[in-house]
């Protein structure tokens, strides 16, 4: 940051870089912050973040998506907020309520907590072939090759396809996630495309094959009954890549951060390696609110609203902060440091109220083995930071490469 | 007063099971279970973190 006037912009070089000394200082001198040239208001407390997810009555969409680029935030809709037709369908999440939760509840069943909790032993399994293989290399990536193989296999594993396919699944979704470095922004279009490519034959093969509900992810969308008619291949893949993104860039950058944040804390590392079992699934609530990559998530009004007592007119644009909410020290005490068992009582890392995170389970689990089974197997390890990649991101700011020294 | 469930909303996530299990339970497929939808005042409380802790934001109490 400079001496200059502050000024914050989610896709400039300097916030891209390093958006945390920004956040502290919307924190605390704005907490509304008003971008005129997006139209668009920026919260970054945690109880304002609550307040603003908390509309759950189609006053807030992601109707421009949630991760709209700098281009789509520089028309201003003049009162206006845009609608979607529904045929063809589009990504639920441009949706309000009703048509966004029938898309969601039809394929949430594989996604809920006792369907998760019995992929435990699946995840184990993986898990530790993919150690059998990566440990004897003693360097590694823990962010992509570990991780990322593991998140992206899970993923695979959901929609039926080879666990072959992991490494396209994460090149694919790796690719698709790259902020430009010049003007900020994710190019979400072209990234949905190359998702919906993979995913689509996958959906063919489920209704060729009768959809019968033993691939309760695609079977329940090629199933359901949508107003009287049934969703096409390409509007059931479309609903798809949400799970199919977000299953697997998050979780990998969580998994390697948190264990950097152990390995720099060995006193932490000690107590937490006393009962694996007991106290890595603490850790890993820690791990979640200080690593998450995901740092702000759009809404845009469509009904007048005040969220910390700001009026928003109808087509104005909201921004969560998540990222800044998840240290702000209102919430948590020492909100900067890693605690590996402190209470959190409330996180913000998968969202809140009508599009929370419709994976979080799955990703607790993920978590949870992943970091369990890497301590359990390796007893001493340390970083590479020379050769960790952390690139500039509007969205998943976190470690893109990490590789870890097995001792 | 009295609680409401968003259903449409309702993810089965059972965070409010767990601060209110003597009214709110889940079935074996994660189906939220209302065993009363009056709050009583001994129970009032628990009702009341219940509805702060889902996150989906499903429940609400409400004046009778």
């Amino acid at each position: 940051m400079t001496n200059a006037p502050f000024e914050y912009d989610p896709f400039s070089k300097g916030v891209m870089s390093d958006p945390h000394p920004y956040y502290n200082v919307l924190r605390e001198q704005f907490p509304v912050y008003y971008i005129d040239k997006y139209d668009t208001y920026a919260f970054s407390r945690f109880d304002d973040v609550v307040e603003l997810y908390s509309y759950v009555d189609n006053s807030l969409l992601g109707s421009e998506s949630s991760l709209p680029d700098p281009a789509t935030l520089l028309r201003r809709n003049d009162g206006r907020a845009p609608e979607w037709p529904l045929d063809p369908l589009p990504f639920a999440g441009l949706l309000g309520s009703p048509d966004y939760e029938v898309l969601r509840q039809a394929h949430l069943p594989p996604l809920k907590p006792k369907a998760v909790a019995s992929l435990e032993s699946f995840a184990t399994r993986i898990v530790n072939e993919r150690l059998d293989e990566l440990l004897p290399r003693k360097r590694f990536d823990l962010t992509q090759e570990f991780a990322g193989i593991i998140s992206a296999s899970m993923v695979c594993h959901l929609l039926d396809m080879p666990l072959s396919m992991a490494e396209l699944v994460l090149h694919t979704v790796n690719q698709g996630s790259l902020s430009d470095p010049e003007t900020g922004g994710v190019d979400i279009a072209t990234a949905f495309v190359r998702c919906l490519d993979i995913i689509r034959p996958f959906v063919a093969r489920r209704r060729e094959a009768g959809a019968d509900g033993s691939v309760p992810l695609i079977d329940g969308l090629v199933n359901l009954d949508y107003y009287d008619r049934y969703l096409t291949d390409d509007e059931v893949a479309t609903q798809l890549v949400c799970v199919f993104i977000g299953g697997t860039e998050t979780v990998p950058k969580i998994v390697a951060h948190g264990l950097l944040e152990l390995c720099r804390a060995p006193d932490q590392l000690a107590e937490v390696r006393k009962d694996l079992v007991a106290n890595v699934p603490v850790a890993v609530e820690e791990m979640i609110r200080f690593c998450a990559p995901a740092q702000w998530f759009a809404r845009t009004a469509h009904k007048e609203l005040t969220i910390a007592g700001q009026p928003i007119k109808v087509g104005q644009r909201v921004i969560a902060l998540v990222g800044s909410a998840a240290r702000d020290e209102a919430e948590f005490e020492r909100a900067d440091q890693f605690i590996w068992n402190r209470p959190v009582p409330r996180v913000l890392s998968f969202g809140l109220g009508q599009r929370h995170c419709i994976g979080v389970h799955l990703a607790r689990l993920e978590l949870r083995v992943m970091v369990r089974e890497f301590l359990r197997r390796v007893d001493h390890f340390s970083f590479d930071m020379e050769s960790a990649l952390r690139r500039p991101s509007s969205f998943q700011w976190g470690w893109n490469v990490l590789p870890v020294i097995i001792a | 007063v009295k609680l409401v469930v968003n259903w449409s909303l309702c993810d089965g996530n059972g965070v409010c099971a767990k601060e209110a299990p003597e009214l709110l339970q889940m079935d074996d497929q994660d189906f939220l279970i209302v065993r009363s939808y009056a709050v009583t005042e001994d129970l009032r409380r628990k009702m009341e973190a219940a509805v702060r802790a889902c996150p989906k934001r499903a429940l609400s109490i409400v004046p009778d």
